[in-house]
């Protein structure tokens, strides 16, 4: 498949290597999901930024009639207290992208720190973090998750920093295995025969070598984390009242399913949305940073 | 053989320690006094410290000497299959978790079969015929299916059939043998809800399974042999191609201890899942250890079944 960047041009010339973003974009082209995928992500980004201003209403004052079904004035109807859910859809929409990038970017950083120095140091320090891992791994993720959540009181940098604790594990493991394979490499003997300290070797040396599989890490961990997130909002774990959020705004819609079923409709279809668009895109860098991986992973 | 899972078993041993003790720090790192929560805000101080006497909350949670404060009480009666007194519902954890683990364990199995039946058909059909319109069919919706919350899936499962049917299912609870037709009403939407997303991420591995199957040199040779196709996938590419399959299942079911405790929210099955909400909000300390504790515990089982179950499914891998 993407592989006609390597190749010479017409005129028998090497093209100049582009920046990584330019060259991701322009393989994207072959993939129509992956495409849809990136455009709607930046949809979302951009409604995340203008959420302030594109909202019709305000997300939280309760000026309008209770379950009031989708009209022209409100399309997405109106929920138990009089609240305009459109507006509370899209002013969501900042909190909840800011928590799921956030944790798993930072979750990431952590993660490749302590895959780096449990991988290449080895010894004590790998046995004791890989035994702490193995219980964090013990559980199922979202238990973990719910017992953390109550554990620091519900707002969102408490969220953040639950789900920063989910993602650390199971990544740091991926990114211990792959400086394991890399560590034995003859470039790294060499860098050590000439003198470079530990902290350069894993820096300069192993980590360029481990940017793939963290790439695609990443693009794994976003809606996964994003689903996470929406269900301990959903268990009303997560952002508390009366800040907008699709999961606890879904929840809190669980009597109304009969009787105004808009209030649970638009929040999951948003969830959805922003959830399917970064497993798309997801899907598309996967098959571009790391080609060895192509195909088994779906 | 014998002798990897009994080293898998001694591995167990520092897993489970450690699992007891994030799971009994961490819960008594949640803020909130347990013997105010359990007894309300008008309680008075002294049957405060009588029921923290009473529950041994105002023992030392380590100690050198015996008992060895609340963690050393916990796991001594853990080893005698005690798992304490709930504070929230005033009874033993073990007949809480005993009155509800046969509607979990319904909903789990159900939902398994559920992710099985749908997932290994449908990805072994998308495999055989790739890139053809129901390849593609499929795919898509496996993406979806991937992406839709539980909880959200949940929601459209008691929604949609109220608006167009004007028909719920019945909530609650009737065991499956004193009432098999309601049970089955109860039960078939929420498996469905909890599977369907598992179901998606094995669909897919089936098929790119059986994709790498199909390929393999000895299919070549199958084909040239003259069978017929129905022969080729049944007899060669289905044994092989499933064999990776089977560890996916088994992290799906990680997934589905989690799902539980949603799906049960949303259909009010009152099941561990549900206990665990409860006993979270309620500061119920020793419920939660113990749903804890039994998680990991069933899991990391689970884990090993899985890879016992390998060298099953293929004789090629050996465990030294």
């Amino acid at each position: 498949m993407a592989t006609e960047a390597e190749t010479l041009d017409a005129y028998g010339v090497m093209p100049p290597s582009r920046p990584l973003i330019i060259d991701f974009l322009l393989k994207l082209r072959r993939h129509p999901l992956g495409m849809f995928g990136f455009v709607v992500v930046i949809l979302l980004l951009a409604v995340a930024i203008l959420a302030p201003w594109i909202t019709p209403h305000s997300p939280t004052n309760q000026d309008f009639a209770l379950l009031h079904r989708p009209t022209m004035d409100h399309p997405f109807g109106t929920d138990r207290l009089g609240r305009d859910v459109l507006s509370r859809v899209i002013s969501a929409t900042p909190y909840e992208l800011r928590i799921a990038l956030t944790s798993v970017f930072a979750g990431v950083a952590l993660a490749t720190v302590l895959g780096l120095v449990s991988g290449y140091l080895g010894g004590i320090i790998d046995f004791l973090v890989q035994r702490i891992v193995d219980s964090w791994l013990a559980f199922p993720p979202l238990i973990l998750l719910i017992i953390i959540s109550a554990v620091l009181n519900p707002s969102i940098s408490t969220l953040t920093i639950a789900l920063i604790i989910g993602v650390i594990p199971g990544t740091s493991r991926v990114i211990r295995g792959a400086v394991l394979a890399e560590k034995n490499n003859v470039y790294v003997e060499a860098a050590r025969v000439i003198g470079a300290s530990q902290l350069r070797i894993m820096v300069r040396h192993i980590l360029p070598q481990v940017i793939a599989p963290i790439i695609v890490i990443i693009s794994i961990m976003i809606p996964v984390i994003a689903l996470l997130g929406a269900a301990l909002s959903f268990l009303g774990l997560g952002v508390p009242p009366p800040t907008p959020s699709w999961g606890k705004d879904l929840a809190d819609a669980q009597e109304f399913f009969r009787h105004a079923p808009w209030m649970a409709l638009f929040p999951g279809a948003a969830i959805s949305l922003t959830v399917l668009s970064f497993n798309m895109l997801g899907d598309a860098m996967r098959d571009i940073f790391d080609p060895r991986l192509r195909g088994t992973t779906h | 053989m014998t002798q990897y899972i009994v080293r898998r078993i001694i591995y167990f041993i520092p897993v489970l320690i450690g699992v007891s003790l994030i799971t009994f720090i961490l819960m008594r790192m949640v803020p909130g006094d347990v013997a105010q929560v359990a007894l309300g805000a008008s309680a008075t101080e002294e049957s405060l410290a009588e029921f923290r006497q009473n529950y041994g909350l105002d023992e030392p949670l380590f100690d050198w000497h015996p008992p060895f404060g609340q963690y050393g009480e916990w796991v001594g009666g853990l080893l005698k299959g005690d798992f304490g007194k709930s504070y929230f519902h005033r009874t033993p954890v073990r007949d809480e978790l005993a009155r509800r683990l046969p509607v979990t364990i319904e909903l789990m199995v159900l939902s398994i079969m559920v992710m099985v039946c749908l997932a290994i058909p449908i990805g072994v059909i998308a495999g055989v015929r790739p890139n053809t319109f129901l390849d593609f069919v499929t795919r898509t919706t496996a993406v979806l299916g991937l992406s839709i919350p539980v909880f959200f899936l949940g929601a459209l499962f008691i929604l949609l059939p109220a608006i167009w049917f004007n028909w719920t299912p019945p909530f609650g609870y009737r065991p499956f043998f004193s009432d098999p037709t309601t049970n089955l009403q109860q039960f078939t939407l929420p498996a469905l809800a909890m599977g369907i997303p598992g179901a998606a991420g094995i669909m897919r591995l089936t098929r790119s399974s059986v994709l790498e199957v199909l390929r393999q040199d000895y299919i070549r040779t199958a084909w040239s042999k003259g069978l017929r196709e129905r022969t080729i996938v049944w007899r060669h590419v289905l044994r092989n191609g499933v064999i990776p399959v089977v560890t996916i299942v088994g992290l799906q079911i990680a997934g589905l201890m989690g799902g539980t405790v949603i799906v049960e929210k949303i259909f009010v099955l009152p099941g561990i899942g549900l206990f665990t909400i409860e006993s979270i909000l309620g500061r119920d300390y020793l419920g939660v250890q113990a749903i804890a504790l039994l998680m990991a515990v069933v899991y990391s089982f689970v884990n090993l079944a899985i890879d016992v179950a390998y060298v099953w499914f293929d004789p090629r891998i050996r465990y030294a």
